[in-house]
């Protein structure tokens, strides 16, 4: 029997079908069905994993969202759900993101470049909300989830420090 | 040669210095942050010695604590490996007065040489070109600045006098940009360096950035040990460094190295220094900076030239004679080095941090690795975002090229974010292999990345049975509580029937 799981990942869904069968193991990705084999490596979340033959390393953690993958040097935040938590969260009205954004926070200490948001304005998923400067370097600040912007906290040119509120939301 | 050398500095270098001294049995002592206790340079050292809390300025950069424990525990040198206090001239001053030796420059020659105005009017009397530019003391009005800069023409760059390492550096594209960005140049020169002056200096268009190392002794020896090439950055950080350049042939060689020995013996320069040009694309070049340090970069050098660097520093310090003469250097082959940096190239190459869950290095022929961390290394946002440096020799720039590939291949670094993804996409772009490519190359190739999400079947597949692996391990344990309750029951049946 094919046992279907539901992936997220960078806000694309995916599907993957296991199937069992005696000691071995297919899955299906795209239509596509290859033979799987999974062995840990140690008593952490190494493996090492033989698709069709071709033979990876992956770790995987589990982290706040769900799991936190690692192949090929790249790191992967994924959504893992089993159909049954997929279609009971979908019928609960949960969409594709159900996370709500209650507030954004420094993820170093840093100084504020630019703002890029303005209070009341809603914000999506991935929506820039400020750039950031941290160690010579730039980056933009993202909305995890959808929100409303409450209260914007911090002024541009103002250095923050790590775990700072920057940005609330109603 | 001494017997216990001080190594005031952390992470990879720590550990190449301390490799150095052992080769040379020398006794290696390293000082070390609160953040640092289990670093590998700490376990791999002889002796280690705290001093003080993880941000720099209460640690690596507090010159009176690092003399006192190297006071303290005996040692006669200090090598201060690059960056953090390398370049300090004060440190180096009070090394010497404390009775121990800098294993570096002078430090009359670090002030002059570290000191943009000062080493670009050393290296027009020696002879060699230098980018048209000015200096521009802080307090001048910024009407003058504006002309200084229409003379140069835009675009240009304004870099802290007594900067390094692109900070404080600004390129300006536009007359209307000029003011605003001279008033944060010159505020953030004040933050960076204590000093607001900045220097005003014209913008090559595509140009490669080429150095060379040079080396000099106390007893007037100067050589140098060819090029390096180091155009591929980011942001003035440079990531990937080889040795020698596409662009540079025999006469060229011969004429940068020239010139760079000329400028380091016309500063009566002592131990081991970097000339930086930069190169345009018809092999016109131009002085840029002295570094008067060891480099992130030299393991590319040593690879070629089959010598070691800091080897060689230490015995210069020492005051031994440069064993061998500018005739003596001989170049076999190509290196090249990527910088294996704890940034994620899905945030913009923000820096990682976090715990090195899984850690294996590439291994096998022409293969050398050069790390500060392992296997349960918690990475910290205290320091430079530099993990390992990964370099691969071949018999040409190809053969250099394919080892690189397979080692970025074989690196296992899970739990943090890496840029190895970057380096494997830039060691297989076309255009990068060609060897046409300049310091604007990262800009002109934003997209280099793109498509390069081969991770994620893998990690796709690797999730799911992940999570059936761990039903199955869930069941397993309930079975086995069902099946140890059955037995205890069983057992009290069969007490009680006793009776």
């Amino acid at each position: 029997m094919v046992k279907v799981y539901h992936l997220e990942f960078g806000g694309q869904s995916y599907e993957v079908g296991v199937e069992k069968a005696g000691s071995k193991t297919s899955v299906t990705v795209d239509g596509k069905k290859r033979f799987v084999d999974l062995a840990r490596l140690n008593g952490s979340g190494a493996f090492s994993i033989l698709l069709d033959g071709r033979s990876f390393d992956l770790e995987v953690k589990e982290s706040e969202k769900g799991l936190l993958v690692f192949a090929l040097g790249q790191q992967f935040d994924l959504i893992v759900e089993e159909e049954r938590a997929y279609r009971a969260r979908l019928a609960s009205g949960g969409g594709k993101t159900a996370a709500r954004e209650k507030e954004a926070r420094a993820p170093m200490p840093g100084l504020i470049v630019k703002i890029e948001v303005a209070v009341g304005q809603v914000v999506e998923p991935g929506q820039g909300l400020l750039i950031m400067e941290a160690m010579k370097m730039e980056n933009e600040i993202k909305a995890k989830g959808t929100g409303k912007v409450k209260e914007i906290k911090v002024a541009e040119r103002q250095p923050v420090e790590q775990n700072q509120v920057l940005i609330t939301f109603e | 040669m001494f017997k216990k050398i001080l190594v005031a500095n952390r992470g990879e270098i720590a550990v190449r210095v301390i490799r150095a001294c052992r080769e040379l049995g020398i006794t290696s002592a390293v000082v070390f942050s609160e953040a640092d206790r289990k670093s590998l340079a700490v376990r791999l050292a002889d002796e280690a010695y705290p001093i003080g809390a993880p941000p720099v300025k209460e640690s690596y950069l507090v010159a009176e604590k690092i003399i006192e424990m190297a006071k303290k525990c005996g040692a006669e040198a200090i090598h201060p490996g690059y960056g953090l206090l390398s370049e300090n001239s004060a440190f180096a001053q009070q090394v010497q007065q404390g009775g121990m030796v800098f294993i570096g420059p002078k430090a009359a020659d670090i002030r002059i040489l570290g000191d943009k105005v000062e080493a670009r009017r050393l290296a027009k009397e020696a002879g060699i070109p230098i980018v048209p530019g000015v200096e521009f003391p802080s307090g001048r009005s910024e009407a003058d600045a504006l002309g200084e800069a229409e003379k140069l023409g835009f675009p240009l760059l304004i870099k802290a006098k007594a900067g390094g390492g692109g900070k404080g550096m600004r390129q300006i594209e536009r007359k209307e940009d000029f003011p605003s960005a001279l008033k944060l140049a010159s505020s953030e020169a004040r933050s960076y360096f204590g000093d607001g002056s900045v220097y005003l200096e014209k913008y090559l268009h595509r140009p490669r950035h080429i150095e060379i190392q040079v080396l000099a002794d106390a007893h007037g020896n100067c050589i140098h040990l060819g090029e390096r090439e180091c155009s591929i950055q980011r942001r003035h950080q440079k990531l990937l460094e080889e040795s020698p350049s596409v662009a540079v042939d025999a006469s060229l060689r011969q004429k940068l190295g020239g010139a760079a020995a000329a400028l380091a013996q016309k500063a009566g320069y002592l131990n081991a220094g970097t000339v930086e040009f930069l190169v345009d694309e018809k092999k016109n070049f131009y002085f840029l900076e002295v570094n008067t340090r060891l480099q992130v970069e030299h393991p590319v050098t040593e690879m070629v030239t089959g010598l070691d660097l800091v080897a060689l520093q230490i015995k210069i310090a020492a005051g031994e004679r440069l064993p061998f003469a500018q005739g003596d250097v001989k170049w076999n082959g190509w290196a090249i080095e990527c910088r294996i940096n704890a940034e994620d190239p899905a945030q913009n190459f923000f820096p990682s941090s976090g715990k090195i869950d899984v850690y294996r290095e590439p291994a096998g022929p022409g293969v050398r690795v050069d790390s500060g961390v392992y296997q349960g290394w918690e990475v910290g946002l205290f320091y430079d975002s530099l993990l390992a440096k990964l370099i691969c020799w071949g018999p040409d720039r190809a053969g250099a090229l394919a080892r690189m590939r397979r080692a970025l291949e074989e690196f296992r670094l899970f739990g943090i974010a890496t840029n190895i993804p970057f380096h494997k996409a830039l060691v297989n772009h076309p255009r990068f292999f060609s060897g046409d490519f300049s310091t604007f190359f990262l800009e002109e190739e934003k997209g280099i990345m793109d498509g390069s999400e081969a991770g994620l079947e893998v990690a796709l597949i690797g999730s799911v049975l992940y999570k059936e692996l761990k039903r199955g391990e869930s069941r397993l344990r309930q079975a086995a509580a069902t099946l140890a309750s059955q037995w205890k029951g069983e057992a009290r049946r069969a007490a009680l029937r006793q009776w």
